[in-house]
C-alpha cells in the first residue's frame, strides 16, 4: 500500500505518520521501493476473491503483459510521475511504452491498497469536480472508502521495520509505505470486503444495483482493450479508475489526443472540443455532437453503445471498447465480431 | 528396522518407507522358502508357507483398517505386516509432497484408488513464498498414471496443478471421480473444461479457494450430455463468469446433486432457477445473493423463500458473495434444520443477523464476519448452544481499524457455546480474562486460533502481555492440537506452551517471543508437535540448533524474518541428513549477508528437490 502523505488532506493524523514515518524511512534505507505488494511476498494481488499464489497466469489473462511484474524502477518513475504532475491523467504517457497506466502502480491488491489507490487516484484528478463525482458515484462504498482515506496513515505507521517489511524508500521524494506481509494472516480473496462494501447494511430497494457486479473489479485493474479508428496502436484502460463515463470519456480522450495530435494537424483544437463537450455531459445524457462515438463489446460479444446502463453494470460487462467516428457508425466493421448492430441513437459520444 | 527410527515413523501422517528393510525382506523371504521347501529339488514349488497363510488372513483384516495412523502402525509390526499393508492400503496421504517422490510411494503402495497430496505450507498464502516455490502436481500426477489405472479420487492441498496436469488426469484414469482442489492455482478454466468433458464417471469436482485463471473458456458446458452422476460441483472461488443456462440444464441432468456452491456470477434469480430443479441439495452456496441486474428485468421476484423451503435436506449454507441484505429472510425456512452457516462473505449488521440466528438451533459450524459486532456473538452464544466451530474474519483486515468485536463477543461465546471445539477470532482488542474464561468454559476445545491484528498488543485492560490468556488455554484445554498465538507475548507464555501443550501438533507464532528460550521451550516441551511456522520473532541459531531431536519428528518448520543466519542454518543441514533445509530469499532482497529471510525445513527421503526456483537455496 502506497501513500501520499502530502496529497491526502482528509488524513487527521497526518502529523504521526509523518514522524513515524521519518523513523522507518531510515531504518530502510537499503531496501527499494517497489509498487504495493510488489515486493508484498511475492503475489501481485490482480483480482479480488480468489487466493492467487502467483501472478503471472492471473496477468497475463486478464490484462497481458503490461501489468506484469515492472521492475521496482518502473514502478518507481510511475509513481514519482503521479507525485509531481499530481495529475494522474498526464501519467498515461510516461509508462506508455509498455501499455501500462499509472493504475498498474496500484495493481497490487493485499490489503485494500488498490482501494486506498484509488481514491488516492481519484483525489489527485485534476478535475475538480471529480469529488463530486466520486461521492455521488460511490453510493455505498462511499463511507467506507472516505473512512479508508483516513485510514492510509495509520497502516502506514503500523508498519514495523522487519526483514520482510516492505521498502519504502525511493529515489524519489514520494514516500510510500506498506504493510507488512501476509498480516493480518488472512487470505487475499477475504480481504478488501470492507472497500467492497458488497453490500448497503441499511435497507434499499433490493433491487439496486450495488457494485455487486463488480467489487472484484473495484480492487483490480481492470484493464480492457481500447481502439480508436484510425490509429493502428491501441491503448489500455482500466475500467476500475473510474467512477463514471464523464471520467471515462476524459481519460480515453487524454489517451488518444497524443496519437490523434500524430496524425492530424488540427488535433488540438479537436481535443479542446471533445473537452468541452465531455464537461457539459453528464452521466444521464450524453447529448453531443461529438465527432467520435465509444463503443464497447459485452461480455456477449455484442457492441454496445456506452451509455445506455448504468456506469457499474457497464464496467462489469465491458471487454473492449472501440472509439469510432460518429460518421462511420452506419458501416461498423470493426474487428471480427459475428454481429454488428447500428445503434438506435447516439447516447454517447465524446 | 532400525528400532528409534521406527518409533519415529509411527507418530507421523505421512508414509515412510525404509530402503534398507526392503532389501532384508527379500531376502528373509527367500530364505523362507528355502527353509520349508523340505530341501527339495525343486525350486520352482512353493507349498504354501504358514506366512502366507497368515498374510492372507492379515490382507482381509487390514482391509478393514483404514485410518493412516493405525495403517502406519501396523506397518510397522513386521516384515510381513509391512508388504500386506501396503498391498492393501487404498488410500494414499502425504502430507509434504517433497518428503517422498512419486516413484517411491508408487513402488511401496500398489493398489492406490485415493490420493491426498498436500504442498505448500500454510503461510503460502499470505505472499510469503514466492509463486514458482514448487509443490506440482505434474511428477506425481505421470507417475500415478503409470501406477495406478484405477485411482478414483485426488484431494489436493495447496499444490500447483496446470492445465495439462488436468488434462492428464482426465486422460490416465478411466474410472476417476472426485477431484477436490483446495488453495490450488496454476489451471485455469480451459483445462476444467477438458477434465470435465473426459472425465465421465466424475461424481465429485471441487474447487475450494483456488486461483482459477479465466481462459475465457465456459468449461460448465464442456460438461458431456446425458444423465451426469455428478454429486459434488463447487466452484464459488472461480471468478469468473458462468455459462447459466448450461448450468441449469447440467444440474436439471444430475439427479444425484448435493453439493453445489456458486460463485458470485450467479444472482439469485438465477439461483433460484438452480434451487427449483435441485431441492434435494444438502450444500448449498447461494452465489451471490444479489440481482446482477438492474431492476425491472422481470416483472415480479420469484418467491425465494418458497424455493428454500422445498430444500428439505440442506444442512449447509454458505455464499452471500454481495449480499444484499433484504433477500435474508428468504433463508428462514432451512434455519432451523442448518448446521453449517456460511457469512463469511456477507457484510451484515448485527441487526440483520440476529432474525436468521435465532432460529439456528442446530448450527454447529458458523464462519461470520465481524460486522455483526460482539452483540451479534451474543445472539450467536445466546442460540446456537450446539456451536463446535466458530470462526469470525475481519471485514477490514488491517491493522488500524476498529474491529466492532472484542474480548465482550469472545467472553459472550465462551459462556453460550459450551461444545465448542475449534475458534478462530480476528479482533483488534482482547483481554486475558476473556481468554482464560474461554479456557475454562470450554474444555473441548481443540483448536484455538486468536488472531489480534495488531501487533504486539497488550491486555486491553491491564496492560499486561497476553502470556496469560495463552498459558490458561493450554493449560485447561486438554485435547488441544491446535493453537495460534497472536498480541503482547513475552518467552512465558511459551513456557506454558512447552509445559502443558503436550498434544499440540500445529503452532503458529507471529511477532512474539522475547529471546531464544521461547522457541527452545516449544520445541522442548511439545513432544507431538509436527508444524511449527513462525514468523518475525526474535528466535535465533541457538534456539533452532535446540530442537535438533525433534524436526525429523516434524512435518515441517518455517521460520521467517526471525533472527536466523544462514551459518546456524548451514549447521542444522549438516547435521541431519533426511532434512531439506530451504532458505528463501524474499523477492526485493538481495543477498542480506549472513541473515536468512525464510527458513523452511521439512524431513524428506529424497534430499533436495531439483525443482527448487532460484529464490530458493537448499543448503
Amino acid at each position: 500500500m502506497e501513500e501520499y502523505p502530502q496529497l491526502l488532506n482528509l488524513n487527521p493524523m497526518s502529523n504521526e505518520w509523518l514522524v513515524i514515518h521519518k523513523v522507518s524511512q531510515d531504518r530502510k534505507l537499503e531496501l527499494r521501493l517497489g509498487p504495493p505488494g510488489e515486493f508484498l511476498g511475492y503475489n501481485n494481488k490482480t483480482t479480488h476473491g480468489t487466493k492467487r499464489a502467483f501472478q503471472h497466469t492471473a496477468e497475463t489473462k486478464r490484462g497481458g503483459k503490461d501489468r506484469s511484474r515492472d521492475t521496482s524502477e518502473n514502478q518507481c518513475q510511475k509513481i514519482s510521475c503521479i507525485e509531481k504532475t499530481g495529475d494522474t491523467v498526464n501519467c498515461t504517457k510516461t509508462p506508455w511504452f509498455s501499455g501500462s497506466t499509472p493504475y498498474s502502480a496500484f495493481q497490487t491488491d493485499t490489503k485494500n491498497e488498490s482501494q486506498h489507490s484509488k481514491a488516492s487516484f481519484v483525489q489527485n484528478s485534476p478535475i475538480s469536480k471529480m469529488l463530486a463525482v466520486m461521492t455521488e458515484d460511490f453510493s455505498q462504498p462511499c463511507s467506507s472508502r472516505m473512512a479508508e482515506l483516513q485510514f492510509p496513515g495509520r497502516k502506514a505507521c503500523s508498519s514495523l521495520a522487519t526483514a520482510d517489511a516492505d521498502t519504502t524508500t525511493n529515489n524519489t521524494s514520494n514516500k510510500r509505505y506498506s504493510p507488512v506481509v501476509g498480516w493480518p494472516p488472512i487470505r487475499s480473496f477475504r480481504k478488501n470486503l470492507a472497500s467492497n462494501s458488497l453490500s448497503k447494511p441499511a435497507s434499499d430497494s433490493p433491487n439496486e444495483k450495488d457494485n455487486g457486479g463488480k467489487p472484484e473489479n473495484s480492487n483490480t485493474q481492470l484493464f480492457i482493450k481500447i481502439n480508436m479508428e484510425g490509429i493502428p496502436i491501441g491503448r489500455k484502460v482500466n475500467l476500475s479508475a473510474y467512477n463514471s463515463y464523464e471520467e471515462l470519456s476524459l481519460a480515453i480522450d487524454e489517451l488518444f489526443s497524443g496519437l490523434l495530435a500524430a496524425q492530424k494537424d488540427s488535433s488540438a483544437t479537436q481535443n479542446e472540443n471533445k473537452i468541452e463537450e465531455l464537461t457539459k455531459a453528464d452521466a444521464d445524457s450524453f447529448a453531443g455532437s461529438g465527432e467520435y462515438t465509444l463503443i464497447y463489446e459485452d461480455d456477449e460479444g455484442d457492441r454496445m453503445l456506452v451509455g445506455d446502463v448504468p456506469w457499474h453494470m457497464f464496467v462489469s460487462t465491458a471487454k473492449r471498447l472501440h472509439v469510432l467516428k460518429s460518421s462511420a457508425l452506419s458501416t461498423l466493421r470493426i474487428g471480427s465480431n459475428e454481429k454488428e448492430r447500428t445503434p438506435p441513437d447516439p447516447a454517447f459520444h465524446i | 528396522m532400525r528400532p528409534n527410527w521406527a518409533e519415529q515413523m509411527s507418530e507421523d501422517d505421512e508414509k515412510q518407507q525404509s530402503p534398507p528393510s526392503d532389501l532384508e525382506f527379500t531376502s528373509n523371504k527367500a530364505r523362507n522358502c528355502n527353509a520349508t521347501g523340505s530341501g527339495s529339488g525343486h525350486p520352482e514349488f512353493q507349498p504354501p508357507y504358514p506366512d502366507q497363510v497368515l498374510e492372507n488372513v492379515l490382507e482381509n483384516v487390514l482391509h478393514f483398517v483404514t485410518s493412516r495412523r493405525d495403517r502406519n502402525a501396523a506397518s510397522l509390526v513386521c516384515k510381513s505386516w509391512y508388504r500386506v499393508e501396503a498391498l492393501t492400503r487404498s488410500e494414499l496421504f502425504i502430507g509434504n509432497c517433497y518428503a517422498v517422490s512419486p516413484r517411491r510411494a508408487t513402488a511401496r503402495f500398489i493398489r492406490v484408488r485415493a490420493l491426498h497430496l498436500k504442498g505448500k505450507p500454510r503461510f503460502a498464502d499470505f505472499n510469503l513464498m514466492p509463486h514458482d516455490w514448487g509443490a506440482h502436481f505434474g511428477p506425481w500426477v505421470l507417475a500415478m498414471a503409470r501406477a495406478y489405472p484405477w485411482l478414483e479420487k485426488v484431494y489436493l492441498k495447496r499444490m500447483t496443478v496446470t492445465d495439462d496436469d488436468l488434462v492428464t488426469l482426465a486422460e490416465s484414469f478411466s474410472g476417476f471421480k472426485e477431484l477436490v482442489l483446495v488453495c490450488c492455482d496454476g489451471f485455469g478454466t480451459s483445462g476444467l473444461a477438458v477434465f470435465v468433458s473426459k472425465c465421465r464417471q466424475l461424481r465429485v469436482i471441487d474447487l475450494i479457494e483456488s486461483e482459477v485463471t479465466d481462459d475465457e473458456t465456459d468449461w460448465i458446458s464442456y460438461f458431456p450430455e446425458g444423465e451426469s452422476h455428478l454429486e459434488s460441483l463447487i466452484f464459488d472461488c472461480v471468478e469468473c463468469p458462468i455459462n447459466f443456462e448450461a448450468l441449469e440444464r447440467l444440474v436439471a441432468r444430475s439427479p444425484s446433486l448435493k453439493k453445489l456452491r456458486l460463485n458470485r456470477y450467479v444472482s439469485i434469480g438465477q439461483l433460484y432457477h438452480l434451487m427449483i430443479r435441485a431441492p434435494q441439495v444438502t450444500h448449498l452456496g447461494t452465489g451471490s445473493f444479489s440481482p446482477l441486474e438492474v431492476a425491472g428485468q422481470g416483472d415480479q421476484e420469484p418467491d425465494y423463500r418458497t424455493a428454500f423451503a422445498a430444500c428439505r435436506s440442506l444442512v449447509c449454507l454458505s455464499g452471500f458473495r454481495e449480499i444484499i441484505p433484504n433477500y435474508l429472510p428468504a433463508i428462514y425456512p432451512v434455519c432451523a434444520n442448518l448446521t453449517s452457516l456460511n457469512f463469511s462473505y456477507a457484510n451484515i449488521n448485527t441487526e440483520q443477523l440476529k432474525p436468521i440466528i435465532r432460529n439456528c438451533h442446530k448450527l454447529q459450524v458458523f464462519w461470520v464476519l465481524d460486522s455483526i459486532c460482539d452483540e451479534g456473538l451474543q445472539a450467536v452464544a445466546a442460540t446456537c448452544k450446539e456451536l463446535r466451530e466458530l470462526r469470525v474474519f475481519p471485514i477490514d483486515a488491517n491493522e488500524d481499524s476498529d474491529s466492532p468485536v472484542s474480548e465482550v463477543g469472545l467472553q459472550a461465546i465462551s459462556e453460550g457455546c459450551r461444545k465448542l471445539q475449534s475458534i478462530l477470532y480476528f479482533c483488534q482488542r482482547m483481554t486475558n480474562a476473556a481468554v482464560i474464561a474461554m479456557s475454562k468454559n470450554c474444555p473441548d476445545l481443540v483448536v484455538f486460533r486468536l488472531c489480534i491484528m495488531k501487533r504486539h498488543r497488550p491486555d486491553a485492560v491491564t496492560g499486561a502481555p497476553m502470556d496469560d490468556g495463552f498459558g490458561a488455554i493450554v493449560m485447561n484445554c486438554k485435547k488441544l492440537t491446535r493453537l495460534a498465538v497472536s498480541g503482547l507475548l513475552t518467552d512465558k507464555a511459551f513456557d506454558y506452551i512447552g509445559k502443558y501443550g503436550k498434544l499440540i501438533r500445529t503452532l503458529s507464532v507471529a511477532f512474539a517471543g522475547d529471546s531464544d528460550m521461547g522457541l527452545k521451550y516449544v520445541l522442548k516441551g511439545c513432544p507431538q508437535l509436527q508444524k511449527l511456522e513462525i514468523r518475525d520473532s526474535p528466535f535465533g541459531d541457538a534456539a533452532l540448533l535446540s530442537g535438533l531431536h525433534h524436526y525429523y519428528n516434524m512435518r515441517f518448520l518455517w521460520m521467517s524474518s526471525c533472527k536466523l543466519t544462514r551459518r546456524g542454518c548451514q549447521e542444522i543441514a549438516h547435521a541431519t541428513r533426511r532434512l531439506v533445509v530451504e532458505v528463501i530469499r524474499s523477492a526485493d532482497e538481495e543477498e542480506m549477508g549472513d541473515s536468512v529471510g525464510t527458513l523452511y525445513m521439512y524431513r524428506s527421503l529424497e534430499g533436495p528437490r531439483i525443482d527448487a526456483p532460484k529464490s530458493v537455496t537448499i543448503l
